[in-house]
């Protein structure tokens, strides 16, 4: 525990400095993450950390990936890390929930656990990867760059656990305005989700005993409130905000 | 090693095993809950039962509130959801004649996504047992980690991934509000290719509407 004391420290004295940095730009709460990042760090006996955020890739555009917070000074070595493992980081994250150990000291301890181990080269650092996949938003890694500390199952799930807890509350943050779908009435809801179940304004209106008219109606109110240009546009964004499933 | 760090141990030597049951019995045991209901969410259809993964809880609940549950699910917002994805909750459940006698009236529910899929565990308790919630967010992550280790459980049918780069491009505009028109002048191409290219997206969904072809295209996050 001794050996790398020295660094937690100065870390403790740098981290005021850089989140009232983060308060100028964000929601002052972001600055509030800080404290519990650092604590976690200080578990896993790791120098530097980092919190990535991801964006999901569609047939059209690749994943991206972004570090929305990091401890100071570590600028190089998360760009670094960015950079040589974004595609291994964007692939895990959406097939798999386990965390990952990068090049881990005893690799043979890891048989039993359910973490997955990469090598990245022999006389590398050990870095701890824990991914979060909340759903559409929501989705990054928590990382923890040269771990130091002795690691089994119970410090991981526990790391992990916390990395859920911090990602989420900075989603709560970063969504926490509500999106303007809010004010779509029940019927226009319930329209909207059948045609994007397939059937036409006919079928629905004979389905919910209304005239094909006012369907149509429920219809055009939703796409005008969705700041679409017509059902199908607004059918795309409904289901984008999660209004309709 | 204390309890936590031996759970995830032996989950991990279970899964060597192939039996999915068993682990989920561990799983089961270790949240001190009786009986267990694993469900695709994003699977949820009200036609058949093929959303529900594994489960031995009474048939009798599994066909009253199960489909009910997930269906639920299937139908909170993105936003919401994503905020509930591995947070136990707790539930009523509001049918107790159903319920044998020595049931607690309320279960657990964890909503977790593993890999592309999206699964809720249901618990069931014995009544007057005292929980655990930090045992439950446990097993919130334990329950991820194990699952997604079985391909059959977490794989997707993506009916979309035969679509050629075109017809996702056009149904990436379409998607936009664009007309087949429009889609034309922005491709370059003619009126008649455009519909064409749409002909075969909807043959080769089997959507029967523009509209459900986007739908789906959107749910798959392929646009």
């Amino acid at each position: 525990m001794t050996d790398f004391g020295a660094s937690q420290d100065t870390q403790q004295e740098r981290t005021p400095e850089r989140s009232s940095g983060a308060a100028v730009g964000n929601s002052a709460s972001t600055a509030d993450l800080f404290p519990k990042l650092v604590t976690m760090q200080r578990l896993c006996g790791g120098t530097d950390f980092a919190l990535l955020s991801v964006q999901a890739h569609t047939l059209l555009k690749p994943g991206q990936i972004e570090c929305a917070m990091q401890s100071s000074g570590s600028q190089a070595l998360v760009n670094k890390f960015i950079l040589g493992h974004s595609d291994f980081l964007l692939k895990h994250l959406y097939s798999s929930p386990v965390p990952v150990i990068f090049n881990p000291k005893d690799a043979a301890a890891f048989a039993a656990s359910p973490a997955f181990v990469a090598n990245t080269g022999a006389n590398d650092e050990t870095h701890l990867a824990f991914p979060v996949q909340l759903g559409t938003i929501g989705n990054g890694f928590v990382l923890f760059f040269n771990v130091r500390a002795v690691l089994n199952n119970d410090l991981l799930i526990d790391l992990h656990r916390k990395s859920l807890t911090v990602i989420r509350e900075k989603m709560r943050l970063a969504f926490g305005i509500s999106a303007g779908s809010e004010n779509l009435n029940d019927r226009e809801i319930e329209c909207l989700q059948l045609v994007g179940n397939g059937m036409k304004s006919e079928a629905i209106g004979e389905q919910l005993n209304l005239s094909v008219h006012t369907v149509n109606a429920y219809l055009g109110s939703a796409t005008t409130k969705l700041n679409a240009v017509n059902r199908i546009q607004a059918i795309a964004k409904a289901i984008r905000l999660g209004v309709i499933a | 090693m204390n309890t936590r760090g031996s759970f995830i141990h032996d989950l991990e030597a279970q899964r060597t095993c192939g039996h999915l049951t068993g682990g989920m019995e561990l799983i089961c045991a270790y949240a001190g809950a009786r009986s267990y209901l694993l469900a695709r969410t994003d699977l949820y259809s009200d036609r058949n039962h093929d959303f529900i993964v594994t489960s031995n809880w009474p048939f009798n609940l599994v066909r009253r509130f199960g489909a009910a549950l997930v269906d639920c699910e299937a139908r909170t917002s993105e936003v919401r959801r994503c905020l509930q994805a591995f947070e136990p909750t707790f539930q009523e459940i509001d049918a107790p004649e159903d319920l044998a006698s020595d049931y607690a009236q309320r279960m657990c529910l964890i909503p977790y996504n593993a890999g592309q899929a999206r699964m809720l565990l249901a618990l069931l308790f014995d009544k007057d047992i005292s929980l655990s919630h930090d045992r439950l967010r446990d097993v919130a992550l334990a329950v991820a980690y194990y699952t997604s280790q079985y391909p059959e459980i977490v794989s997707i049918n993506n009916t979309l991934s035969d679509l050629t780069v075109r017809e996702v491009e056009c149904l990436s505009w379409i998607g936009e509000g664009k007309t087949s028109d429009e889609i034309a002048l922005i491709i370059g191409i003619s009126r008649n290719t455009v519909n064409n290219y749409i002909t075969s997206i909807m043959n080769k969904t089997g959507a029967k509407t523009r509209s459900e072809a986007v739908a789906l295209a959107v749910r798959q996050r392929i646009i």
